[in-house]
């Protein structure tokens, strides 16, 4: 496959003369393949949105190479019609319609004007179009800057935070978009917080942490690469159920009232040795982790388990793993 | 020339633009009624009036004259000691012409310079601030960076505001200075008197004026830079703001205090002054063969410098810059 995207051994440190320099970026590599649509995910301050903006020409790197649609970043001009970008929420001049918004970039960009009711359409905002953008929700402007981005029918669409202020059908819309746009043929890098977006639409991701990679490939390599292979059982009496499944063999942790039971060959197993006891199964669930789960463990974001609750409650039910108690077998041999 | 037309309409749109428009036409308004409140237009007998005023004044001129040479004809050092300045200080009577002792009346002639040196001050203000603005949000807002990712050529990007601002400050200059020239002519010959409006009276106007815009198009430049390379309106405005408060108004008491004269050639305001006003004398010799000047070209060329000087850096600063 041909890389669009290109970039090997980025460093960036911001320099300032009242404050200790800051490294945004070590050593970073990515690449997204042509037809793909790339998730990039990171948290705050990892590195994302000054990886996307050395990209597009507006940070020097430090070191590194970067190569975009087959040239080097340094050479975006000669490839800027291609790529449609935008980078965290971009300013619009507010008392300019979202119609004249556009059709100024489009002009400054040397695009026939017809192109921005096609932008406006594809994004869903025609009928708003000649209003000023000061009347816009977070969202529709939030549509206006991918409209802005999809003006140039690009090969490239570089989207950070896409969805941000948008509410639930304009994520769905967005979602939409982002497949059609693939299926035309279109890479789009898709830079997000949205984990479950991300991993509903992208075929690949990179996840980035404190400046440096952490985990990329296909979604599917990168979920299976932290695959515990664990169930969660639930069983009237579960300290007899733990003994029954440690002595098959099993490794087993009680947390929440609940078994976390790994190394088995699958739910057939346990069910069949807790059967054989005549111990009745309430529930048992193989336990696939997530996008969510393997982005917080990488990049050590997972809040602490007597800490306030911060963030919303995890789309999937996924084993606890600090707070449990380990009862796996070789912790007790150990102890 | 597409992105010029585009940063027009951008400029003009701008809600800050439309208030200090709206501004300085108030101002103007303003100081226009004052002055038609105050004119009427010369009776006989308010010319009789400005006659035997005119007559004194010639009279008293005269006998000045008549008075210094003999006082140098009888004693040379003390006639040097008490006419300092010589017998020619004193203007030819022949300019004293009655129609500067007029009453109540507005003469168009006799005002409209010190009115249009003020219009230059008061339009460089204007166009400084609406300069800072203009640039510094885009600098601090990030639309700069959005317009980058569609055209990035830095130059041409920060070349395509300066020229539209530059341009628009211009235009605005010259039909504001037309419509105040005009409207205070007009004031002149309904309600007071135009004065000898000659082609050389016409000719000095037409070069004050021209001074007048040329200096609030530098000062648009200047302050566009300057935002530039702070990266925010508030930071160009501090920076000029600064300026004046510590160096202009406070090193000037410094030296006045410390009897550091004369200390006119260090602050930039002598030399815009010479340049919109003529040559500023900062130091009188003896017998005014040891008289120090600031010429008028000596002070477009400072202004000049210092507008090349901000708008090379802020270019080149711009071009390699991190935008974050």
């Amino acid at each position: 496959m041909t890389a669009v995207i290109e970039i090997n051994g980025l460093c960036k440190t911001f320099g300032s003369l009242w404050r200790d320099d800051k490294t945004a970026l070590d050593g970073f590599d990515m690449y997204v393949e042509k037809g793909q649509v790339h998730g990039f995910l990171g948290p705050n301050g990892s590195g994302k949105t000054t990886t996307l903006r050395t990209l597009l020409g507006l940070l020097r790197p430090d070191e590194g190479v970067l190569r975009i649609l087959d040239r080097p970043s340094t050479e975006f001009g000669a490839v800027a019609h291609r790529v449609g970008a935008i980078v965290e929420s971009p300013a619009f001049f507010t008392p300019f319609s979202g119609r004249k918004t556009l059709q100024l970039l489009a002009t400054a960009g040397g695009l026939p004007r017809g192109r921005v009711d096609e932008a406006l359409t594809a994004v869903g905002l025609r009928d708003r179009a000649d209003e000023p953008v000061k009347v816009y929700s977070l969202g529709m402007r939030q549509r206006l800057a991918v409209a802005s981005a999809l003006l140039k029918r690009p090969e490239l669409l570089i989207l950070d935070e896409p969805a941000n202020g948008l509410d639930p059908s304009g994520i769905h819309a967005m979602r939409t978009l982002m497949s059609d746009l693939a299926a035309q043929g279109v890479t789009v890098l898709l830079s997000s917080h949205l984990l479950s977006e991300i991993e509903q639409v992208c075929d690949a991701v990179t996840i980035i942490d404190r400046g440096r990679r952490v985990a990329h490939g296909p979604v599917s390599v990168v979920l299976a690469g932290h695959d515990t292979g664990e169930h969660l059982v639930r069983v009237a009496d579960t300290e007899r159920a733990a003994g029954l499944l440690r002595a098959a063999g099993a490794t087993v942790r009680i947390a929440e009232g609940a078994l976390f039971v790994g190394g088995v060959s699958g739910p057939a197993a346990i069910s069949e040795t807790l059967g054989q006891a005549g111990l009745w199964l309430t529930e048992l669930t193989p336990l696939t982790p997530d996008l969510e789960s393997v982005f917080l463990d990488l990049t050590g974001t997972r809040p602490a388990p007597d800490a306030p609750p911060q963030i919303a409650i995890p789309a999937r039910r996924r084993p606890p793993t600090d707070s449990v108690i380990d009862l796996d077998v070789r912790s007790e041999e150990k102890a | 020339m597409n992105l010029v037309r585009a940063e027009v309409s951008r400029l003009l749109s701008r809600r800050f633009t439309v208030i200090m428009v709206i501004g300085l036409f108030a101002v103007f308004g303003i100081t226009a009624a004052t002055t038609l409140a105050n004119s009427t237009r010369p009776t006989g007998d308010a010319w009789a009036a400005a006659e035997r005023t005119a007559q004194e004044r010639r009279n008293s001129l005269a006998q000045f004259k008549v008075t210094c040479q003999e006082a140098f004809v009888e004693d040379r050092e003390a006639a040097e000691a008490a006419f300092r300045q010589g017998c020619d200080v004193a203007a030819d009577a022949s300019h004293i012409r009655p129609e500067l002792y007029l009453e109540d009346a507005f003469v168009f002639t006799q005002e409209i310079s010190g009115l249009t040196v003020f219009l230059a001050v008061y339009l460089s203000f204007f166009a400084f601030v609406i300069a800072a603005s203009f640039i510094g949000a885009e600098m601090s807002s990030g639309g700069i960076t959005n317009l980058l990712l569609w055209r990035p050529q830095r130059s041409s990007i920060l070349g395509a505001k300066l020229a539209a601002l530059t341009g628009c400050v211009v235009a605005f200059s010259l039909v504001f200075t037309v419509l105040y020239v005009g409207a205070f002519y007009l004031i002149a010959y309904t309600s007071g008197w135009t004065g000898d409006t000659g082609a050389a009276f016409w000719g000095e106007l037409l070069a004050l004026c021209g001074r007048g815009i040329a200096l609030s198009t530098a000062s648009a430049a200047c302050a566009f830079a300057l935002a530039t390379l702070a990266r925010h309106t508030a930071a160009a405005l501090g920076i000029a703001v600064g300026y004046f408060l510590i160096w202009e108004a406070g090193a000037r008491i410094v030296f006045e205090i410390g009897g550091m004269l004369p200390y006119d050639p260090y602050f930039l305001s002598s030399y815009l002054s010479a340049f919109v006003t003529g040559d500023l004398k900062y130091w009188t010799g003896l017998d005014g063969a040891g008289d120090l000047v600031i010429t008028r070209l000596s002070g477009g060329m400072v202004l000049a410098g210092l507008t090349a000087v901000l708008t090379v850096a802020a270019f080149a600063n711009f071009r390699r810059r991190d935008l974050t």
